[in-house]
């Protein structure tokens, strides 16, 4: 008995310790193969629960028995996980104004103000709010520089899920062990085992919180430039030379 | 042969009129400004200023066929508010002394942390486009605002 703890923890420890985390059957498998048949019944089930979370791809149907209906969990897919962030330097006549203006953007398609500074502002709206909040910064004035990009990262989302799981479901086993156990020791081990699985836990969780807050709201970053110390190049000229000169410059200078 | 001579003098007034440019467009200053010299006016056919530093000015710039009023008050809002950042304060219709009608761009524009107003009044008049302008610090434009409309719109044309 205690032969079989101190392998299934040291079979753990490596897996984790080494990022194995990310391949969902590892710890089952290891477990079985430790020689503990009384799982390897779950261990085919386990798998065909986590084989449409697979970044590689659901196992093939065939893959799995008969037994274990594998079409729900099969048709399960999941929407594509896409962080999209701005960047845009915008010439207005009002800097002040339009960082307000911006601000009050943000909150009326249901985000919020990140940071902001004289000439700077950072928000982030809803990720279905991104195109709308595009087009409206794009009619605050003449847009300068404009950097769009979308990242993808899904894989990145799956692989966090499934670490998670796997956590999740190791501490659960480590529980049950711990009910059983009869010796000090073992049950100091698994205590240990337990707490920095735990922490493991939380650590994926956070990640996992911090990224679907990514995903679910998208950043724009918009420096905004005085109109008259940034010529808008990008603007077309119109062929009448004379209308460079109307305003107070010539106006008032002798 | 009275029809002839008559002919002949009104034929002398036109051609005095063009060669010693008596007929240029022309608006009539408030009190208080003086008309510069010619070498000071630049590109403007009349420029006054005020002794605290208001200017009044007339462009005349040649206007090429088609071009509407709309066209120039569009082309030149354009430039005012897009490129330079002035605030357009006001757009509203105005009437040449000749009965010409035009459009009245109020702007405002900081300048070295002080507000500046801008007035441009906007006409097409025959083969022209004129843009009588006027400008300064706020609060020295503010109590002549009323005079200073009036001057933008006492222009008239060459002849008329």
């Amino acid at each position: 008995m205690r032969q079989l703890i101190l392998a299934f923890l040291v079979l753990i420890g490596s897996a984790c310790l080494s990022g194995g985390c990310g391949v969902p059957q590892s710890p089952y498998l290891a477990y079985a193969m430790a020689g503990r048949s009384t799982h390897a019944d779950s261990a085919a089930g386990v798998l065909a629960q986590e084989a449409p979370l697979s970044p590689r791809g659901p196992l093939p149907a065939a893959a799995l028995s008969d037994a274990q209906a594998p079409t729900p969990l099969l048709t399960v897919v999941d929407p594509r996980k896409v962080v999209y962030t701005g960047q845009f330097c915008v010439a207005v006549g009002d800097v002040a104004v339009s960082i307000q203006a911006t601000k009050a953007l943000a909150d009326k398609l249901g985000g919020y103000m990140l940071r902001m500074t004289t000439n700077t502002i950072v928000i982030r709206v809803p990720a279905d709010k991104f195109d709308a909040a595009v087009a409206e910064l794009n009619r605050m004035g003449t847009v300068l520089n404009k950097d769009i990009s979308a990242q993808d990262v899904t894989d990145q989302y799956m692989d966090l899920e499934m670490r998670l799981k796997n956590a999740k479901a190791t501490q659960q086993k480590l529980l049950a062990l711990l009910e059983k156990s009869q010796v000090v020791r073992d049950t100091m081990d698994i205590e240990k085992e337990l707490q920095r699985i735990t922490t493991e836990i939380e650590r994926l969780q956070g990640q996992l919180n911090k990224l679907s807050n990514e995903v679910a709201f998208s950043m724009l970053t918009v420096l905004f430039n005085q109109t008259s110390s940034a010529p808008a190049e990008t603007q077309v000229k119109l062929p009448f030379y004379w209308l460079g000169r109307i305003g107070l410059n010539e106006l008032l200078s002798f | 042969m009275r029809h002839a001579t008559i002919l002949t003098v009104l034929a002398f007034l036109a051609l005095s009129c063009g060669v010693l440019g008596g007929c240029e467009p022309k608006m009539a200053m408030p009190s208080g400004f003086v008309e510069v010299e010619a070498y000071q006016r630049g590109a403007y056919t009349q420029r006054a200023v005020s002794a605290d530093g208001v200017v009044i000015a007339l462009r005349s710039e040649t206007n090429p066929k088609d071009a509407t009023l709309d066209f120039w008050v569009t082309a030149i809002r354009d430039e005012l508010v897009n490129r330079r950042g002035y605030t357009l304060a006001k757009e509203e219709p105005t009437e040449a002394a000749n009965g010409a009608k035009g459009k009245l761009l109020t702007c405002t524009a900081n300048r070295s942390g002080a507000e500046f107003t801008y007035l441009a009044a906007v006409y097409v008049m025959g083969g022209q486009v004129l843009v009588a302008e006027a400008g300064g610090k706020s609060e020295i434009v503010a109590p002549r605002l009323p005079d200073i409309r009036k001057a933008l719109a006492s222009l008239r044309s060459g002849g008329v």
